[in-house]
């Protein structure tokens, strides 16, 4: 943002800017997302979505008629490396997710 | 009247009721999803249900993902391969598996239907139909049997559950 832009009172600074955008981008979560495919059965991916996440029953049924109506549901957030995590275990279940992440 | 359930509840875990000609051609489709998995010259159109892409808008990423990643999968599955063969391999009508070897067939057959899927191209409103050709039978034959998988695993999950139930949470 131009500085130029910013509030010129006293104590107002846009020294802080940078650091809040760094900040920002630091706690930006990646977030798994699971699409919708024709294969797998509605009846497993609420189980795995449960088994998986812990979520209790209406929750993971709530997310998988989500993903079946929708196209897709964001399942979980965190960091890059437990988003990953979360990825390769539900690969491991046949479900289809990926990973997206706001730069 | 109810059909027996295919999977039930036991003292030590559950128990998979296939008959000895249901029981070898669930160890052949495994052996051949083996296969397939070992075959480096497979075809990736076959595989691509079994390798989603986890990062479709950066490539860079996406190709550490798949160097860091996808050879852990093959591993994975390879291993609950592994589990079910002892098991498939046994005599008798009634095949008695852990939690975690319930879960290796769970997902050893959702593989196999992915790839099945795949080759059958299956749509979202696909029904199976008697005069469809053999493979969408076995298809359907699969889904069934892991809906009843998933049935008996959360039926023990449940409070309240039979012998050995979910005391003390979680799956």
């Amino acid at each position: 943002m131009p500085a130029s832009d910013a509030p010129s009172g006293p104590g107002v600074g846009v020294l802080d800017q940078p650091v809040v955008d760094d900040l920002v981008v630091e706690d930006r979560p990646w977030v798994v997302i699971v699409w919708n495919d024709p294969i797998n059965l509605m009846s497993w991916v609420t189980f795995v979505l449960q088994k998986l996440f812990g979520y209790g029953l209406d929750k993971a049924t709530a997310l998988m008629l989500d993903v079946h109506q929708k196209g897709k549901a964001v399942v979980a957030s965190g960091s890059r490396e437990q988003s990953e995590m979360h990825v390769f275990r539900l690969h491991e279940h046949g479900l289809w997710a990926t990973l997206e992440h706001d730069e | 009247m109810s059909e027996p359930k295919l999977v039930t509840r036991s003292r030590h875990g559950f128990v998979l009721h296939l008959g000895r000609d249901e029981r070898a051609l669930v160890a052949r489709l495994l052996g051949e999803l083996r296969a397939l998995l070992t075959d480096p010259d497979a075809d990736p159109a076959l595989l691509h249900r079994l390798y989603p892409v986890v990062h479709p808008d950066h490539a860079d990423r996406e190709e550490e993902y798949q160097r860091l990643m996808r050879s852990e999968l093959v591993t994975s599955r390879l291993a609950g391969l592994d589990a079910l063969d002892e098991v498939l391999g046994s005599s008798g009508r009634k095949i008695d598996l852990d939690e975690a070897q319930l879960l290796a067939l769970m997902q050893a057959v959702n593989s196999v239907r992915l790839v099945l899927g795949t080759l059958l191209d299956l749509g979202e409103e696909d029904e199976l139909d008697e005069d469809d050709p053999p493979e969408h039978h076995l298809y359907g034959y699969l889904s069934w049997i892991l809906d009843a998988a998933v049935r008996a695993m959360s039926d023990a999950a449940a409070p309240g559950a039979g012998p050995g139930g979910s005391e003390g949470g979680g799956w």
